[in-house]
């Protein structure tokens, strides 16, 4: 992927990196990782899903004032039953990050490919949209996995006493990756796959046309600041949204499909503070342009334009230092309400963690319930962890979906599984 | 001579005489470099520079300094002894004049310059009360002038303390804004005084700050004085050994290296030059040139035997006899001197102790390089005396040495009687031994100052302040009669005690505006009788006058008043039975509940920092000695050798004792350094004679008149050169014009003979007396001793670091404490205002399975609040997990804590633990945590149990239970005991129990040492005994100098962990 853009960035923080190395002489080197085995079998026909190896080793360099990160991953399935089209089922190598960070007047600049997040939400999206997620094994994995980095100049800086800002202009327009139609994760509810005429051929074009990265990066701005106990943040994302908008076009011979990304202004803040045992949490935003779709036949294109005001509120509670309860719940409205909308005008989520330590934080253990309240369709995590030595670790854990398999949740009814697997860091 | 198995020295002589030039240069250049560090070299010539910079005494003084604006003000005083004194018009606008001129130098508080032209008169008049100052008009009558003598009669505050009871003298008093300019400051009053129309007055200054001027410019001239005539007198010296001028100059190089580089580092540690340290430069110059008059002694006894041998052979041969005396003796010196380092409590000695130490490395580390590869350069020729021609014609030194010699073999048993004599009458001088100093006899009689001091203390009240602080619990207490009552009585005592000379106060003010206000009358000068009054007064006052007139005796709130008592001797002996008799007036007469007095001012801090010299200065004589003893047990492999070395150099204490005792010289500032040093200058004569007489014995058939024949003239000789060069460098200081440096040099030069003849004289006797076995058994051949010099610099290293860690810290438990104090001496240790460390945690289980975190922590101070960040670095799934915590002081408020797991890459905001929480998997609560080794009065009543030792160290054993079973609760402790080290007030040792009485918990700490001057503990051990469970937290890499950025403390920066 030689983008002009990417390459660019490259050579600038290979030469300021050489540069620095030339000035500074010998950095600070550190090299460190993880090593996770994971071997997850499906409990509907005892198969195995995945028996995979990821390799994810990261390395820094540090001068003073001056730190360059890079970090990659190298994923080995021996199973090969999840991944993308065009994809070498068996082994999958990524450059996962690599950044420069330098304080830059008051501020701080971190340039290269990199994970912004915002919001104070868990698991449930409204403002951490920054990066793209990959859907390979749908929203199951650690988020940290899940995300894609992007190349993007991130700059924070104060604004006042208690303001600070954080600017975003990221020219890589990356967007989703989904999983490859056939495999274990692949979409099936018609909450997310357009409904096609059966009697015409249906034709999926690869991708609407490439974007420039110069004229449509996307901004961000953020303002944050503490005030008075609250965690106070403001965000505006002038973004092209990640979830393809799967545009159809129906002549009397065939039916295309474009996957197609379309532009949002994205407002919204969030707010946090602690009283005693309970945390507040809540933040919300507001999108316009999203689309969604629809099966209204005189529909000429299958999707409707609407604004999407999201709002999560959470409340965490601490039972001691070992256990922690939390709650949120989503609500998502949309401005317009259109017939045949295969989604309702308002639509909630819940979800419910429970969360505890053992033995000195030897021993992890949690669970982490999410039901659509609409569809009633929902999905079980179990998860437990125990540290054999300081860099040993073995992990068991459950993925349990429930309901309609017309719900996005319920659709992997039948993918129920179980993980064992164990980490080792060096 | 025998060439000997010895390499490894040979191998470091040989490469030094095969690149002479290198090493000559090399030594050049490093003299060069610590010369660049000397401008930054720092005078403080404060009193207060005496007294450790976080001493509750001189923290206390400041504060009132600030509260009050007092400060040891520069006193200049009129004195004119015709009949009518100094009311007259001349005198008067001389007075005038003075302060006009005073009053525009830059370094002066102009609001507070107090003279007869600044100060008011208060009077009765017909609406009440008016306040005029005394030169309004300006008194150009002598009628005029009689009328300033009568208000001033009618106004007893300003008799004595601002004009002299009989008339003769007045003072102009002006405080300095800024110390440390105090010796510019005197200079430029000093050529006003100059200039000043002083007719038949004499004019002079006086007062702690022109002391302080005057002492600065003292001590440089002394030192350029007393520097080049201990040069001139060393090089003399060694002229006369040796009748050549190379070893003159070039010792003179080893001088000057010791001298420049101990000094350039000091600049460079940023340790200034105390008034002490005037010493040290002389000190050094005749210390540095016995080693070399050694090495030369040597090198031409060889070269006069063997004219013809090569001269680097020669060198290598003087070198490979001489370094391990020379290594031995500046061992032993050094050991001597880190003994006042290690028992001193004032700075100045102490850090005299530490650079005089180096200072004497320095000069042996240049003696053992530097000097070879100059020998080498300048190929000296050996002089008649050396060599051959000795046996037939001994100069006089030499027939001096040997007559010393036959004179103890003779009479060996009149040569111990005497030296017992002479250590008894010594003991018995102990008991008549005084410890006494004051500052203004630190200078010569003649000098102005002093002078200037006596004319004022015999005319005014006095130039010694002693402060006492009155404090009162609510605002306008201070009119309450009752406590001015009480403050009245104060000052009624003090006038009882001898030297207090007179008192200021708010209350006198009042008195006198009574008295104005009653017809003038003298009757009517007492206190107004009701509370009103008082108040009412004091806004008469203010309508009429300047209210900040009293700032210097009450406060603006009338809470805090201020008493100052004029003493006319500020010696420690005088004063101190003040000093004490007050606080035990305040202690049992006047403190109650309601008003309370603390002592403070100038004769308080030296009572502070003199009550301690005494004790100070014997504790240093006995880690003196007792390093001094380990050091050569361990060179001679003997307990009783050690003995033998010591006494000579004990015997030459005592008799200074007696000495010092008989011509009346008390133990000061100067003087009680005496000790440390003339034991480690004395002993080095007797090592070497030890030494060689074991040598020298054995080679001569176990014959000791055979051994002792040989030892005068040759060892004896050289140590004859080494004992002038030591008392003619230190004899100088005898004719230092500061007192004390004086008496200094005259000490140690008698202790130094006492110890020079004793060695040659005492231990011979008895060696012939008692034969003891470390003399016969030793070994004929020298090789293979390499083993106890080994021993001895493992000793010396332990020694350093255990005394480094033994050190008294800031604070010393010489009072007995409470439990109040304990707590607030823990609270007050200094932790430093932000500080950056390793912390690895070591958590393991019950079945002994470990697991380990590696963290970066850092903290900082805003004010109470604080706030820290933890940042995980290891293992790899947990790297990057951060925690990050803003303490507030509030107990009402919670903390904010906020946590970025890497997992989500998002800042979470989490709910302040409850206190009692076990803080990330470890056995330390959060509690414990934010405490860091604190304690929290306000949760905890704490009790004091006893004294204890732990580990050899002596601690406060305490307990603690929490105010309430709701605390109890919430913190899982239902009480605590804990130990805490006396010396440093670290809390070393705690247990704890659960709120039900179970054993819970205990901690230990250890590897506790100083970084960057602030007590660390680095390992801490927190045993869980209910889980079985244990927490070990390693810190390293401490730095509390880096400044920590506030943006650390962000959750911007939190979450860019990664």
């Amino acid at each position: 992927m030689f983008r002009p853009l990417v390459l660019l960035l490259a050579v600038l923080l290979m030469s300021l990196t050489g540069m620095t190395w030339a000035i500074a002489a010998v950095p600070d080197v550190n090299l460190g990782g993880t090593l996770d085995q994971d071997i997850v079998i499906t409990t509907n026909d005892g198969e195995p899903q995945k028996f995979e190896s990821i390799l994810k080793p990261r390395l820094q360099f540090t001068w003073p004032g001056l730190s360059l990160t890079a970090s990659a991953r190298l994923r080995g399935d021996a199973k090969a039953g999840l991944g993308y089209d065009n994809d070498h089922p068996h082994w999958h190598v990524e450059l996962r990050e690599l950044y420069l960070d330098m304080p830059l007047d008051n501020g701080h600049l971190r340039l290269g490919k990199q994970q912004v997040v915002w919001g104070q939400a868990d698991g449930l999206r409204v403002l951490d949209v920054v990066n793209p997620l990959d859907y390979r094994e749908f929203i199951l994995g650690d988020f940290e996995d899940r995300r894609l980095p992007l190349w993007m100049l991130n700059w924070e800086f104060p604004v006042s006493a208690n303001w600070t800002g954080q600017l975003l202009w990221i020219p890589d327009p990356t967007p989703d990756l989904l999983p490859a139609s056939g495999s274990a994760f692949s979409f099936t509810s018609p909450k997310l796959v357009p409904a096609l005429p059966s009697s015409l051929p249906v034709q999926l074009l690869r991708d609407s046309p490439p974007r420039s990265q110069l004229h449509d990066a996307d901004y961000g701005l953020r303002l944050t600041a503490f005030l008075e106990g609250w965690d106070i943040s403001l965000n505006y994302f002038y973004h092209y949204r990640d979830q393809a908008i799967p545009v159809r076009e129906t002549s009397t011979t065939v039916a295309r499909i474009t996957p197609t990304y379309r532009r949002s202004h994205l407002l919204g803040g969030s707010v946090a503070n602690a009283f005693g045992n309970l945390t507040l949490r809540a933040e919300f935003g507001y999108g316009n342009n999203h689309y969604f779709l629809t099966n209204d036949p005189i529909d000429y294109d299958g999707v409707f334009r609407s604004a999407e005001l999201s709002t999560v509120v959470g409340l965490d509670y601490n039972l001691g230092a070992d256990l922690l309860l939390s709650g949120q719940l989503f609500q998502s409205v949309l401005e317009e309400r259109q017939a045949g909308a295969v989604r309702d005008t308002v639509e909630y989520q819940a979800s419910l963690m429970l969360q505890k330590r053992w033995l000195n934080d030897t021993l992890f253990s949690k669970a982490l319930y999410i039901q659509s309240l609409n569809d009633g369709d929902s999905l079980l995590q179990l998860e437990a962890s125990y540290e054999l030595t300081t860099y040993l670790q073995l992990q068991i854990g459950a993925d349990i979906f429930t309901g309609s398999r017309a719900g996005v949740l319920g659709q992997f009814d039948n993918r129920d599984r179980v993980t064992v697997g164990f980490s080792y860091s060096f | 001579m025998k060439t000997t198995t010895l390499e490894a020295p040979n191998g470091v002589f040989q490469w030094i005489v095969m690149r002479p030039w290198r090493v000559v240069i090399a030594s050049l250049l490093a003299i060069g470099l610590a010369v660049t560090w000397l401008p930054d070299l720092r005078k403080d010539t404060r009193a207060d520079a005496f007294l450790d910079p976080e001493n509750p005494a001189l923290v206390y003084r400041d504060r009132v300094k600030e509260q009050f604006g007092l400060s040891d003000p520069l006193i200049i005083a009129v004195v004119n002894e015709s009949e009518q004194g100094i009311f007259n018009p001349q005198s008067l606008a001389l007075v005038q004049w003075l302060t006009d001129a005073i009053d525009v130098l830059p370094n002066i508080n102009s609001a507070r310059v107090r003279s007869l032209a600044t100060e008011k008169n208060i009077t009765g008049t017909a609406e009440g009360m008016e306040v005029e100052e005394f030169f309004d008009p300006f008194p150009d009558t002598q009628a005029q002038a009689d009328a300033i003598r009568q208000a001033i009669a009618d106004f007893p505050l300003y008799q004595g303390s601002l004009v002299a009871r009989d008339g003769k003298a007045t003072l102009i008093v002006a405080d300095l804004l800024d110390e440390d300019l105090g010796e510019e400051t005197y200079d430029e009053v000093m050529a006003i005084v100059e200039r000043a129309p002083a007719y038949d007055n004499e004019i002079h200054v006086a007062g702690e700050g022109a002391v302080i001027g005057y002492l600065g410019r003292y001590i440089d001239s002394d030192a350029s004085r007393l520097n080049p005539i201990a040069a001139i007198v060393i090089t003399l010296i060694i002229l006369l050994a040796f009748h050549r001028i190379s070893p003159a100059l070039l010792g003179n190089v080893v001088i000057l290296a010791a001298v420049l580089m101990t000094l350039g580092i000091m600049a460079a540690s940023g340790v200034a030059f105390f008034v002490i340290t005037n010493a040290l430069p002389v000190i050094l110059i005749g210390i540095a040139v016995a080693d070399a008059v050694h090495i030369y002694s040597h090198y031409f006894e060889l070269k006069g035997r063997y004219p013809d041998r090569d001269q680097r052979t020669l060198v290598v041969q003087t070198m490979h006899a001489m370094w391990r005396p020379v290594t031995l003796t500046t061992l032993t010196t050094m050991m001597g001197f880190l003994g006042l380092f290690f028992a001193a409590d004032m700075p100045p000695f102490r850090y005299f102790g530490l650079f005089t130490a180096l200072g004497v490395l320095i000069a042996g580390v240049f003696s053992l390089v530097f000097l070879p590869a100059a020998l080498v350069l300048t190929n000296p020729r050996a002089s008649a005396q050396f060599g051959a021609q000795k046996e037939t014609a001994p100069e006089a030194f030499t027939r001096f040495m040997v007559l010393l010699g036959k004179l103890s073999q003779r009479r060996p048993r009149a040569t111990v009687l005497l030296f017992c004599l002479i250590g008894g009458a010594g003991l018995i001088s102990l008991s008549r031994f005084e410890v006494d100093e004051d500052r203004i006899r630190n200078f010569h009689p003649d000098e102005l100052i002093y002078q200037a001091d006596s004319a004022i203390n015999r005319h005014l009240d006095g130039t010694s302040m002693l402060d006492i602080v009155i404090e009162t619990n609510e605002p306008e207490a201070l009119f309450e009669p009752a406590h001015l009552r009480k403050i009245e009585a104060l000052q009624r005592y003090a006038h009882t005690l001898p030297y207090v000379r007179g008192s200021t106060s708010v209350v006198d003010y009042l008195k006198q505006m009574n008295r104005a206000l009653n017809g003038g009358h003298s009757e009517a000068y007492t206190l107004p009788l009701d509370r009103d009054l008082v108040a009412q007064y004091f806004l008469l006052y203010s309508a009429s006058a300047d209210p900040t007139d009293f700032e210097e005796e009450v406060d603006y709130d009338y809470q805090t008043a201020m008493v100052r008592l004029n003493l006319n001797s500020g010696s420690f002996q005088d004063t101190r039975g003040i000093v004490l008799a007050m606080q035990d007036y305040i202690d049992h007469e006047f403190n109650s509940d309601t008003i309370q007095a603390s002592l403070s001012g100038r004769v308080n801090l030296n009572y502070h920092w003199l009550k301690d010299l005494g004790r100070s200065h014997f504790i240093g004589v006995a880690i003196s000695l007792l390093l001094v003893w380990l050091v050569s047990a361990a060179l001679f492999g003997s307990a009783l050798a050690g003995i033998y070395t010591l006494l000579p150099v004990a015997g030459a204490i005592l008799l200074v004792y007696a000495a010092m005792v008989a011509m009346g010289i008390s133990l000061g500032i100067g003087t009680s350094m005496f000790a440390s040093v003339a034991i480690g200058l004395g002993v080095d004569f007797a090592i070497h004679t030890l030494e060689r007489l074991r040598v020298l014995y054995a080679e001569h058939d176990k014959n000791l008149d055979r051994a002792l024949a040989v030892f005068f003239p040759t060892t004896g000789r050289a140590l004859l050169f080494n004992f002038l060069a030591i008392a003619c460098g230190f004899g100088v200081l005898i004719s230092s014009k500061v007192v004390p440096l004086s008496y200094f040099g005259t000490i140690v030069v008698v202790a130094v003979s006492s110890s020079f003849l004793a060695s040659l004289t005492l231990l011979p006797a008895l060696l012939k007396l008692f034969q003891p076995g470390f003399l016969t058994g030793a070994s004929r051949h020298p090789q293979g001793r390499l083993q106890p010099l080994l021993r001895i610099s493992t000793i010396a290293v332990l020694v350093a670091s255990l005394g480094y860690l033994l050190l008294p810290g800031p604070a010393t438990a010489a009072e007995l404490e409470t439990a109040e104090s304990i707590v607030a001496r823990v609270n007050s240790v200094d932790d430093g205002e932000f500080v950056t460390r390793k912390l690895v945690m070591h958590l393991v289980d019950r079945r002994g399975k470990a697991r380990t975190r590696e963290t970066i922590g850092y903290r900082k101070y805003y004010g109470k609040e604080k706030r820290s960040l933890l940042n995980y670095t290891e293992p790899a799934n947990v790297q990057d997990t951060a925690f990050l915590t803003w303490d507030y002081p509030e107990i009402e408020k919670d903390d904010d804590q906020w946590l970025y797991l890497p997992a989500l890459r998002k800042v979470r905001r989490i709910s302040a633990s409850d206190r009692g929480d076990y803080f990330l998997g470890t056995d330390f609560t959060f509690e414990d945590m934010k405490l860091e080794g604190k304690l929290s009065p306000q949760d905890y009543e704490y009790h004091l149990i006893g004294e204890d030792v732990i580990d050899g160290i002596p601690t406060y054993h305490m307990g603690s239970a929490p105010r309430s079973d709701a605390i109890a609760k919430e913190l899982g402790y239902g009480r605590t005991e804990f130990w805490v080290d006396t010396r440093n007030w670290l809390i070393i040792k705690a247990d704890y129990w659960d709120p039900k009485g179970q054993p819970l918990k205990s901690m230990q700490a250890s590897d506790i040492r100083q970084v960057q001057g602030i007590w660390t503990r680095h390992q801490l051990r927190m045993q869980n005994h209910v889980t079985g469970h244990e927490t070990r937290f390693e810190f390293s890499e401490v730095d509390y100098q880096t400044p920590v950025t506030d943006q650390l403390f962000t959750q911007q920066n939190l979450a860019r962990s990664r």
